[in-house]
């Protein structure tokens, strides 16, 4: 494990971050003092049993939330304490994320490719041919006017990858994305993790599905909110 | 933000065919905000129309045009020549071609009079006077008593053929006073003499020459003797007469709005100012034809025939006194109009909360994509359009139909649309704003969950800051307002209601709900995790309002300015109309009062509700002239209206010190205004001469029941005013309703001439804007109710899906259907109690701050008086149980519909 401080320009960094939640008078830890690396090109996994926060950790990866203290570098770039503008610039320009539920990334009244050109275009960036080549890559191209509820949950999810992943994100953020498929549904899904991975983003996705763990590039094991993988 | 992508091209659309439900609710505060705005212009256009039709045929104020000559057969000196046939032709030609034909305006209809003619029977010297008169179709006006078959001649009144001794089929004689010989007429038929009947607009023109004009020294009228304009042209040249030969354009009020009626008071005024100089014009070329052609033409018969012209409209009085209701009207009713806009936004700030909530699966989307949430609030906005268009039309047309149905007329002037539009335009676009906002605020709380403690310093500093800005706005409204008089305007004046009893607390409710609901989410959040004593429907309902602690104090909000502002605006009107009632009674005398043609006793029926007066009008008292009313004290505060208020004394103390104290005695009097010293002479007409009398007074009010026209009244023992025998009108002075009364009446065949009823007053006078203004409250209040529902069902909705997930995890814990309907109900029961008591209590401060201020005019006694409207309040509370009690039940059968399964997997 190379030393946090030291290398901070490569895919994603967090360095002792920690987020509480306040429920009633009572202040709730969620995630305690993680520090990790999510390099990019690689598919990593954040492992860990229920409540042991692995979504809080995920939502603030995707930067939907802040962490109370810690740090964190997206490709050298810190983006711990940047205002609520810049961080929802970042996650315009440079992440995707997609939600457990498959239908829960979709809009109900758009095409497969309508899907794809909109995520290009939200980045800020014209459709072209990229779009269809991603379509093709997750092996969609035969549902490209499909809408959301005329797919199965498999391409569902998988149709969310895409949208997170058009435009050219740097970062994709999965939060157990094969929780709601059945196994094979869950490996189309899984391949295309890898497929985004080779194609140089940083995807990094929650799960404790053991055909996704076994699969990825590194894990990260929490417990309690706190890393125990070492 | 790019409004050309995907999801904001499409947004128009989305609501028809996504989610239908929020597209509805859209509607339907859309329709509240069109609803809202549109009625007011519509309503102070039907209002003003309203007026003009009651103006207008308000007993004999028609408003028409009149054009009259006297055709001087008396004043030539040669008797009638073919001059003087051409000028009176030509008068009447000119008069007739010299009216141009408009809009809204009869056809001249001619009358000719000729007044203070003697008429006697054939072959008696004994004589009365008699007003010759002739007008088409007044045959059909007049009740026939009697008529003589197949004779042609003149109809008397029954009073002049009981004085003359003449049945139908007798002779009479006129005769022109103290001049010629008389001339012979037949009696064709006998018919009630006009005065002795209730006013009809077919005699309205003839007014004059019926009932004398209320002066000090009227001039005399007398009965009508009705002959054909032929009969009546051969009497005239006959004896001869002076024969009043007027034109008469009646207007046909039907379909006429405030606008045209100013138009055609301008084009009447234009014809009342140039007809004479045509009338002069043409009688110029008729002089210059007889002296070219009679060189023994005489010019004093032509400045004789043509010196009494004279043209004259009544329009503008009923045009002015209706604009003056129409300016009075705006102060009140915008403020309400504002005030229901204002209800109607907030509706659509809580419909932008639901858009949220109902479309949170792309509002999460988008958010994690990084839309900012004033793009999200955009779209919004865009999904709106639509539905909020098609809301807001309806609401116009749903206000112009109830406009159009329920008054107070269905007659709008045609520039109250383009008010319509232009304030619906602007209330709708304030509506997509405010959804905007709303939206906008719902996605930035998605996209950063508020940290309790860092953001509540916050919001406490925005929230104190708004209540000081709505405070400021409250100081400087109520500064302006105060300005203002109760009488307003030049030209004729009109009451209102005071402004500041509306606008003020109307923001003060608005305000005050904002405040209730911070301290609510604060108060309920405090003692959310108490109550492990209650039992399980009220554990369940009171986890539940703890639960979305924001959620159930925003329904109180909700129900707090609607409910207050009901209620409030109820008790104003039931308030102000209960005091305006008591001063028309001031006025009157009593509910209503009737004139009699003589001294009649109460019939029996009437005994413990009326008293009869002997009231004379405008007499002399010391140099002033005052109302004299003989009254009985022993029953006149049966009849007469008396507020002990009025003048800090005992009604009977007052009356009792009256009595009659024998003849060659001074009367006792009571006098209000106190302008005249005890003592003074009264000086009143009598049968054959003024009658004087001395007054001594025993006693005084600053205003007493009867005062009309600012003369002060002076009430003297009935028995001893008689011994004086002054001339004057009998009356009943009636407690109570006046139907009732008519009835006995007519039971005890007692012929009543004339009806004042306090009622009346209202309805026609200067105080008809503020029934105007209390008709479109009780409409407002209806809206509100409805606004109130609208935030009922938005409430249940928000909190369906947690409570079917609750629903479905209590049944298999063994909770029982009514245990869980039981909950749901006391959940609705206790919040919209907590509005309610709130509500009331608003109420109750708004009335004690302001209770002053329910009065119209403060001049005129008694000072307001409080009418709590305790059948409005009961109302709106059973409408709530009910509400409640209906909601309950319908929720729990949605619950009871609802599939397990489907709701453990959403829930997962």
């Amino acid at each position: 494990m190379p030393t946090v401080s030291a290398q901070r320009t490569g895919g994603v960094w967090v360095e002792g971050i920690s987020r509480a939640y306040v429920v009633g008078d009572e202040r709730v830890p969620a995630v305690s003092d993680v520090t990790a690396h999510f390099a990019g090109g690689a598919l990593t996994v954040i492992s860990g049993p229920s409540g042991s926060g692995k979504s809080t950790l995920l939502r603030m990866l995707g930067i939907l939330d802040r962490p109370d203290s810690g740090g964190m570098w997206l490709h050298g770039q810190s983006i711990a304490a940047l205002s609520i503008r810049k961080r929802r610039s970042i996650r315009r320009l440079r992440v995707g994320y997609v939600f457990q539920q498959p239908a829960f990334n979709l809009l109900s009244y758009a095409r497969a490719d309508e899907h794809v050109r909109l995520g290009a275009q939200l980045r800020g960036r014209a459709p072209n041919e990229s779009d269809d080549a991603l379509l093709d890559l997750i092996g969609l191209t035969s549902r490209r006017t499909y809408r959301p509820a005329q797919l199965s949950g498999g391409e569902q999810q998988r149709l969310a990858l895409a949208f997170a992943a058009a435009g050219d994100p740097t970062v994709l953020v999965a939060d157990e994305p094969t929780a709601s498929l059945d196994s094979v549904a869950g490996a189309t899904v899984i391949e295309a993790l890898h497929l985004l991975a080779e194609k140089g983003l940083t995807v990094i996705a929650s799960s404790h599905d053991p055909a996704l763990v076994e699969t990825a590039h590194a894990v990260v094991r929490l417990h309690d909110g706190r890393r125990v993988d070492g | 933000m790019k409004l050309n992508l995907l999801p904001w091209r499409r947004a128009p659309l989305l609501l028809l065919t996504e989610r239908p439900q929020v597209g509805l609710v859209m509607a339907g505060a859309a329709l509240m905000i069109g609803l809202a705005s549109a009625s007011a212009p519509l309503f102070l256009s039907s209002a003003e129309n309203a007026s003009l039709a009651q103006q207008l045929n308000n007993g004999c104020e028609t408003g028409s045009l009149t054009v009259a000559s006297t055709d001087n057969y008396a004043g030539l000196t040669s008797g009638p020549d073919q001059f003087a046939d051409d000028m009176f032709g030509i008068n009447g030609t000119t008069r007739v071609t010299g009216v141009p034909s408009l809009p809204h305006l009869s056809a001249p209809t001619r009358m000719l009079f000729a007044p203070h003619v003697m008429v006697s029977a054939a072959g008696s010297g004994a004589g009365t006077f008699i007003t010759l008169a002739s007008k088409p179709g007044d045959l059909a006006h007049v009740d026939v008593l009697s008529r003589a078959q197949g004779v042609n001649g003149i109809w008397l009144a029954d009073t002049t053929a009981n004085a003359l001794h003449v049945a139908a089929g007798g002779t009479i004689a006129l005769q022109e006073t103290g001049s010629s010989a008389p001339m012979k007429l037949q009696v064709a038929g006998i018919f009630r003499d006009l005065e002795t009947q209730p006013a009809q607009p077919f005699w309205c023109d003839a007014e004059q020459y019926i009932v004398p004009p209320p002066s000090a020294n009227p001039p005399p009228v007398f009965p009508f003797g009705l002959l054909t304009q032929d009969e009546m042209r051969t009497a005239a040249q006959s004896l001869p007469l002076n024969v009043q030969d007027t034109d008469v354009w009646t207007l046909r009020p039907g379909g006429l709005t405030l606008p045209q009626a100013h138009t055609l008071a301008k084009a009447l005024d234009k014809v009342v100012l140039e007809l004479p100089s045509t009338l002069n014009a043409q009688r110029g070329t008729l002089e210059a034809k007889y002296a070219s052609a009679h060189p023994t033409f005489q010019p004093d018969d032509r400045i004789d025939l043509q010196a009494t012209e004279r043209a004259e409209t009544e329009v503008d009085l009923p045009v002015d006194r209706v604009s003056a209701v129409g300016r009075a009207l705006p102060s009140t009713i915008t403020p309400i109009a504002i005030a229901g806009v204002l209800v109607a936004l907030g509706l659509v700030f809580v419909a932008g909360g639901f858009w949220v909530d109902r479309r949170r699966r792309e509002v999460d989307v988008l958010i994690a994509r990084g839309t900012s949430p004033l793009a999200i609030g955009v779209k919004a906005a865009l999904e709106a359009c639509v539905p909020f268009l098609l809301g807001g039309l309806a609401g116009v047309v749903l206000a112009y139909a109830l406009v159009r149905a329920v008054g107070p007329s269905s007659l709008l002037a045609g520039r109250s649309f383009a008010d319509v539009g232009l304030v619906t335009l602007i209330s709708l676009i304030a509506g997509l704003i405010f959804l905007v906002a709303s939206a906008t605020r719902g996605c930035q709380r998605r996209e950063s969950p508020p940290v309790p403690r860092a953001v509540s310093k916050k919001r406490v500093v925005t929230f104190v800051g708004s209540a000081v800005v709505v405070a400021v706005v409250a100081i400087v409204v109520a500064a302006r307002l105060s300005h203002r008089t109760h009488l307003s305007g030049s030209g004729p004046q009109v009451a209102h209601v005071d402004p500041v009893v509306i606008v003020l607390p109307m923001l003060a409710f608005i305000v005050g709900a904002a405040v209730v609901q911070q301290i609510l989410v604060r108060l309920i959040r405090r003692s959310a995790l108490r109550g492990a004593r209650l039992s399980v429907p009220s554990w369940l309902a009171w986890r539940r309002i703890g639960g979305n602690a924001k959620a159930s104090a925003t329904l109180v909000a909700v129900l707090v300015p609607a409910l207050a502002i009901s209620v409030f605006s109820a008790f104003v009107n039931s308030s102000v109309q209960r005091t305006l009632h008591d001063s028309s009674r001031m006025i009157v005398g009593a509910d209503d009062v009737v004139n009699l043609q003589g001294s009649v006793a109460v019939p029996a029926s009437l005994t413990k509700r009326a008293t009869l007066v002997l009231r004379i009008d405008h007499p002399t008292f010391g140099n002033e002239l005052v109302s004299v009313v003989g009254v009985d004290p022993t029953t006149f505060g049966s009849g007469a209206f008396w507020d002990a208020g009025i003048a800090g004394q005992s009604f009977p103390a007052l009356i009792n010190r009256l009595h009659d104290q024998g003849p060659g005695k001074p009367l006792l009097g009571v006098l209000s205004g106190g302008g005249v010293a005890s003592g003074s002479q009264l000086k009143a007409v009598a049968a054959a001469n003024p009658v004087t009398t001395s007054v001594t007074l025993v006693g005084g009010a600053a205003h007493l029941p009867g005062e009309q026209g600012g003369y002060e009244i002076l009430y003297v023992d009935l028995a001893a005013l008689e011994r004086v025998d002054p001339v004057g009108t009998y009356q009943f002075w009636i407690s109570g309703s006046p139907g009732t009364a008519a009835d006995a009446l007519a039971a005890a065949h007692i012929t009543t001439t004339f009806n004042l009823t306090a009622d009346s007053v209202v309805d026609n006078s200067y105080l008809q804007p503020v029934s105007y203004t209390f008709a479109y409250l009780d409409a407002v209040i209806a809206v509100i109710g409805a606004v109130a529902l609208g935030g009922v069902l938005l409430y249940l909705d928000a909190r369906s899906r947690p409570r079917r997930l609750s629903y479905v995890l209590a049944r298999r814990m063994g909770l029982t259907r009514t245990a869980h309907f039981l909950s749901i109900f006391i959940e609705l029961s206790a919040l919209v109690a907590a509005g309610a008591v709130v509500a009331l209590g608003f109420c109750a401060m708004a009335v004690a701050l302001l209770r002053s201020r329910f009065t119209v005019q403060a001049s005129l006694p008694p000072s307001a008086v409080l009418s709590w409207p305790f059948a409005l309040t009961i109302a709106d509370l059973t409408a709530l149980v009910v509400l409640v009690a209906v909601s309950a039940t319908a929720v729990q059968l949605g619950s009871d519909r609802v599939r397990a399964a489907e709701v453990l997997r959403e829930a997962n």
